[in-house]
């Protein structure tokens, strides 16, 4: 086991080097060019020289990956050329803000969409099961982009407009506690709505899987009710599956949602990068991207090692 | 019921008569044959469209009266030699005057392209490297598996937006943008699925007689994809359509034409304004047919593995 | 007089302290603050002198950094007025040198940067004027503000070329831009540049100290040290900033003459008063219009812009025809708030010095120089502007002829642009004759632009347009960075842009047409004409005045011959105001505002 999950960390580096080397490929040379824009409205020939020069991007390529993974690696990383915050800095100050916007929301459907699943495994077959599946679907083919357009009008907009009553803010965020509450509601609601779906049918699936399994048919044989199978046996059971799923999801929760930070203009790491992109601030592109990878790889390895626990298939050699 | 999943493996051409026991077990599913249905229907007029009978790229982008008309309210009509007559609108006209009724149509258009040429070469790119990967095994595993693990690490909406700097925008660069993410998740299902087929009997048969390798990949072990591969070039399908919204969003959707990712990313100022109608009639539009295709993928699992509840 | 004066600031100044006893009094205000709240349309990017790139920039940094010369509040057409300086510069040498006196006195706020003092802050000093553009001319500080100096003053461009990507050294002395002693400054341009005196009323050539640059490094961004009516306590970027009165501001007395407009507006009502009236100034700041507004209605913010969408809403109709809507106006031909509005609001309407425009690529082998003349003006008449301005500005704008928008002297109303559209006729008949019947011959054209939605909406319909007479156009929507980068390199066929003013005068925007000032300089659509550059050149060294700005009318004429530019239009901002908020006087070019405002009921934080 132990030898399992160090070669599973040990295959961390060979794919970040990778997700490295693809950020750089993708931003650095065909990116835009970041010169321009940091000059000014008026430049002329020579600036755009020195520009190029300070900026180190007369280098060969890749001299500036070395120099960027130097940077990286021993973690001096200065500051960000748009928003003139250090970067470090930017990374901690956002992730709050992203944790906010999605973790109460993972809480929330999981556990919604776990409950949903046991129903469903339970009355298999049946109109309950037959409708929450229904529903799933249709949750799920809903617009993420129109969720958020019709929440934020109908919810949030349309009381202020209205009746003058404001129910949730239309945007913004306020940093500290508890300044950020009301901020995050709609946001964790939106995230929850959409998800639900998605959710709802993976529950579903494994616990349909675990309900069909011989020591279920008999525990039901010798009478068992149904508040016992269900929580004592199949909750118990896909324990592991889940928190394997959760897991996964975690780095996502740290970027937040990309689209909901820039929709509801909220400072997290999406909003950040998003905004690095737009100015072609690579250090920053970068350094996310890398940070997010690595958070990635890493919750993906642990997800792998509890799943490998369960799942006697998984060869641990 | 469970029994019989391992078998299918058996009988080297046993796809072909899974295809046909699949499709009578599709046309039992109710809701699965109507949701078809709908798909169908949409088909047909993206069909339409695309060979000209109606809701032409022109029609759909000339004004017809003025700016903002409501659904249901009569406003003075523009006709083919500039004359007016008074009409009533069905379903609006939108900033610049033009038919949101006719913006929405083209849009199926586009979202049909949209959906087939990412789904097909999404799944193209995905099941080729997949079976490479999964059958030969080694360094080019190796290597391919490399590439699809440090893509999958980093949100794939960052890699879409990446792609689009790559390739420009417009339809081609967020077709190119979505198939060139979407293999991903493809490819590391097919390779996993190969891997699996190539210790089976019937692979180890064709080996043993000195087949090509070539041959057992396209003759032996496709035809036992084909259930993975219809399920994912429908799953692409619908992730690009909705995906085209998303990119709408942030500016890197398809630029000049109408589409109902464009569609809702323009119209959602008008919104707040009371005028509701366009990003409406987009938003709904795009959920028949997402659901539609998401219920007909479910009908189609069921169809294709009777163990397959998710 | 000046004892009169003075005597007069005493019993302002008393007045006013009663005032704000007299509130606390009255309110129910626990810590007696004096909040001012407000939101701003877009999010500052820096607060740091060297770096300012947008008026957002400008509106934060304005009010923590003090500016020698600033705009007169209340006077219109614009005037300067001293600000750190003493006295409106000492011109010679044919309008060559300038000697400026600082004010006395004049301390940084106090920051632990001032080591020596122990955190205390020194006095500004004039060599701190001369640190500044030195700072701008250092190739390595990646200033955004050098092209404010660049090219006035010879030696401090000797100084950037020397020094060019190498370490700069601050202590090379240089004779036409230097400190005569603490409290004198003095510069010598190349050639006259009257022009200037608006530069040195800008945020970006104030003065500050190089040991608190030195101190904090690349964080000084984060750490504003400056002399302004406000120091800041918080930043919150993309958020929020707060900044609070900074008790170390110079003697600033709110003004007491204005127009007559400002005196039944009762602006005048504080005339004398020392500034700023506000303890606490927090910014909220907003990427998108709607919220924006919502917070605005919701009354948390001491002004507001109303957002087009919501224009219909706010004013209104008489009625509509087409596209066409006619405003409902009252005698002075001002639009009327709706009965919702018309209660709690006033209503400033101000037009703004705007340039928006599209432009033809002067260099590029198909619509430029003189061989695309023809073509440039068969395009240019497919297209309505008074269309588009009905379309998407609500027909609030200014439609214009030329490059010298409203506002600025060389405006003139009566010049007509015999190119503007829609006349498909005489399009089609240019079109034949510069060698494409009907647009055959004619490759597809690529219009470069942002990509926000409404962007693109304007122009699909300006393409659509275009295809009327066969021509067909590609627009390419890219992010700000892609088309800044693609501009400068000279890579767009044509363009769709927009030039807010830098200060008041016409040539800020004739330099646009200026063929020296071609990409990667100002210059977008590189139009090089030989009559204009000279003409520009000439014109350049002119002080204001009538004969100045016939010139400037004869460059809009070749311009708008050349049909380089098609355009144009200004914007009109629409400014709220609610009946509480005291001495607001809505302008763009003023980034000073919080410190002139009053509020009859001050927020309290």
């Amino acid at each position: 086991m132990l030898t399992y999950i160090a070669r599973k960390f040990l295959a961390m580096i060979p794919t970040l080097i990778g997700v490295s080397i693809l950020v750089f490929v993708i931003f650095n040379v065909v990116g835009d060019d970041p010169v321009y824009l940091y000059l000014g409205k008026n430049a002329t020939v020579e600036d755009v020289e020195i520009m190029r020069h300070s900026m180190g991007l007369d280098k060969p390529l890749w001299t500036q990956y070395l120099i960027s993974m130097k940077e990286l690696v021993t973690f001096n990383l200065g500051y960000s050329m748009s928003s003139k915050e250090k970067i470090t800095d930017m990374f901690l100050n956002g992730a709050g803000p992203s944790i906010a916007l999605t973790l109460p929301a993972l809480f929330l459907y999981s556990g919604i969409s776990i409950v949903l699943g046991l129903i469903c495994a339970y009355w298999r077959g049946t109109w309950v099961d037959k409708m929450i599946a229904v529903l799933a679907t249709v949750g799920m083919s809903i617009s993420y982009v129109a969720v958020m357009i019709f929440a934020q009008y109908f919810l949030a907009f349309m009381p202020v407009e209205k009746w003058g009553v404001e129910i949730f803010p239309i945007t913004g965020y306020e940093n500290g506690f508890p300044d950020f509450i009301p901020y995050i509601l709609l946001p964790n609601l939106i995230t929850t709505f959409v998800a639900l779906g998605y959710n709802t049918r993976f529950f579903r699936s494994i616990a349909v899987e675990e309900m069909n399994r011989d020591y279920i048919r008999t525990a039901r044989a010798y009478g068992a009710d149904t508040r016992t199978i269900l929580f004592k046996h199949v909750l118990k059971n896909i324990m592991i599956p889940i928190i394997a799923r959760v897991v996964v999801t975690l780095p996502f929760m740290i970027t937040g949602s990309f689209l909901l930070e820039q929709f509801f203009v909220v400072p997290g790491l999406g909003y950040k990068l998003l905004h690095a992109i737009e100015s072609a601030d690579f250090k920053v592109v970068r350094t996310f991207t890398m940070l997010i990878a690595f958070l990635v790889v890493v919750t993906n390895s642990v997800a792998d090692i509890l799943n490998s626990m369960v799942d006697p298939r998984v060869k641990l050699s | 019921m469970t029994a019989a999943a391992p078998a299918k493996f058996v009988e080297p051409r046993y796809g072909e008569s899974l295809f046909r026991k699949s499709a009578r077990k599709f046309r039992r599913d109710r809701l699965g044959m109507a949701s078809l249905s709908i798909v169908g229907v949409y088909a047909v007029i993206a069909l339409c469209v695309k060979i000209g009978l109606f809701a032409t790229l022109d029609a759909a982008t000339t004004p017809v009266g003025r700016q903002h008309v409501a659904p249901g309210q009569t406003y003075q009509h523009i006709l083919a030699d500039k004359s007016v007559e008074e009409r009533t609108s069905w379903f609006g006209t939108d900033i610049r005057g033009n038919d949101v009724g006719l913006k929405l149509i083209y849009s199926i258009k586009q979202a049909f392209a949209i959906g087939i040429l990412v789904a097909f070469f999404s799944v193209l790119i995905g099941v080729v490297l997949g079976a490479i990967s999964g059958y030969f095994g080694g360094k080019t595993d190796d290597f391919l598996l490399w590439v699809y693990t440090s893509m999958s690490s980093v949100p794939y909406i960052l890699w879409i937006i990446a792609i689009s700097y790559a390739f420009g925008k417009g339809f081609t660069g967020v077709v190119i943008a979505l198939s060139s993410t979407f293999w991903v998740g493809i490819y590391f299902n097919i390779r996993a699925e190969v891997q699996r087929l190539k210790e089976m009997e019937f692979v180890l048969a064709s080996e043993s007689f000195g087949m090509g390798k070539m041959h057992i990949i396209f003759r032996d072990i496709m035809p036992n994809l084909t259930h993975l591969i219809s399920i994912f070039l429908s799953l692409n399908f619908i992730a690009a359509i909705k995906n085209e919204v998303i990119l709408s969003f942030l500016g890197l959707g398809i630029a000049g034409e109408p589409s109902w990712g464009a569609m809702i990313s323009s119209a959602r100022l008008d919104l707040l304004a009371g005028k509701w109608w366009e990003v409406t009639g987009a938003t709904i539009l795009l959920f028949i047919l997402v659901m539609a295709f998401n219920l007909f993928t479910d009908s189609l699992q069921d169809a294709f593995d009777p163990k397959k509840v998710g | 007089m000046k004892k009169a004066l003075e005597k007069f600031a005493a019993l302002a100044i008393a007045a006013a302290m009663t005032m704000t006893t007299a509130c606390k009094g009255s309110g129910s205000s626990s810590e007696g603050l004096k909040v001012l709240e407000y939101g701003a349309v877009a999010v500052a990017g820096s607060s740091d002198p060297n770096d300012y790139a947008s008026m957002y920039d400008l509106d934060l940094g304005a009010l923590v950094y003090d500016t020698l010369y600033e705009y007169d509040y209340l006077a219109r057409p614009f005037k300067l007025k001293p600000g750190m300086a003493e006295a409106m510069p000492k011109v010679t040498h044919n309008g060559k040198t300038y000697t400026i006196k600082l004010k006395k006195g004049i301390e940084y706020i106090d920051d632990k940067c001032f080591e020596k003092t122990g955190g205390k802050g020194r006095e500004a000093v004039a060599g701190d004027f001369v640190y500044n553009l030195y700072r701008k001319a250092d190739s390595l500080s990646k200033s955004q503000n050098w092209w404010l100096v660049s090219g006035q003053i010879a030696g401090l461009d000797a100084l950037r070329d020397k020094y060019n990507g190498k370490e700069f050294n601050y202590d090379e002395k240089i004779d036409d831009l230097k400190a005569v002693d603490d409290h004198t400054i003095q510069f010598t341009l190349k050639k006259p540049f009257p022009q200037i005196m608006w530069v040195l009323a800008m945020a970006g050539m104030t003065l500050y100290p190089k040991e608190c640059v030195d101190y904090y490094g690349e964080d000084f961004d984060n750490h504003p040290v400056g002399t302004g009516a406000f120091r800041m306590t918080e930043w919150q970027k993309n958020a929020k900033y707060t900044l609070v009165r900074n008790e170390k501001y110079r003697e600033d007395l709110f003004p007491s003459e204005g127009t007559s407009e400002d005196k039944t507006a009762g602006r005048l009502a504080d005339a004398g008063k020392r500034m700023p009236f506000a303890d606490k100034v927090i910014v909220h700041e907003f990427s998108q219009s709607q919220p924006y507004w919502l917070q605005f209605r919701a009354g948390k913010s001491a002004w507001g812009r109303v957002p087009g969408e919501f224009t219909e809403e706010v004013f209104q109709i008489e009625s509509r025809e087409g596209n066409k809507k006619t405003w409902k106006k009252d005698a002075a031909g001002n639009r009327i708030l709706a009965d919702s509005y018309a209660g709690k609001y006033d209503y400033y309407p101000l037009p703004l010095l705007d340039f928006i425009y599209r432009a033809f690529n002067y260099e590029d082998e198909v619509v430029g120089g003189e061989k695309g003349k023809k073509l440039r003006q068969a395009i240019s008449l497919t297209h309505d502007l008074n269309e588009e301005n009905d379309l998407f500005y609500n027909g609030l704008n200014k439609v214009y002829a030329g490059i010298i928008p409203p506002g600025v002297g060389g405006f003139d109303p009566a010049v007509k642009n015999p190119y503007a559209g829609a006349d498909l006729e005489k399009a089609k008949a240019l079109l034949a004759e510069a060698g494409y019947p009907g647009g055959k011959g004619l490759p597809e054209l690529q219009l470069c632009g942002g990509n926000d939605a409404r962007t693109m909406e304007q122009a699909a319909n300006f393409i659509r347009n275009a295809k009327r007479i066969g021509v067909k156009i590609r627009y390419e929507a890219m992010r700000f960075a892609e088309l800044s980068a693609k501009l400068k390199q000279k890579r767009c066929q044509m363009m769709g842009l927009a030039w807010g003013g830098d200060w008041p005068d016409a040539q800020n925007f004739i330099q646009l047409a200026y063929g020296p000032n071609k990409s990667p300089g100002s210059n977008n659509a590189n139009y090089d004409n030989p009559k204009l550059n000279k003409i520009y050149e000439r014109s350049s060294v002119m002080p204001n005045g009538p004969e100045r700005n016939k010139l400037y009318q004869q460059m809009n004429a070749i311009v708008i011959e050349d049909s380089a530019y098609l355009g144009a239009m200004a914007r009109t901002r629409d400014y709220l105001i609610p009946f509480g908020t005291k001495n607001f006087k809505p302008e763009e070019m003023i980034h000073t505002h919080a410190k002139y405002i009053r509020l009859d009921k001050w927020g309290k934080k």
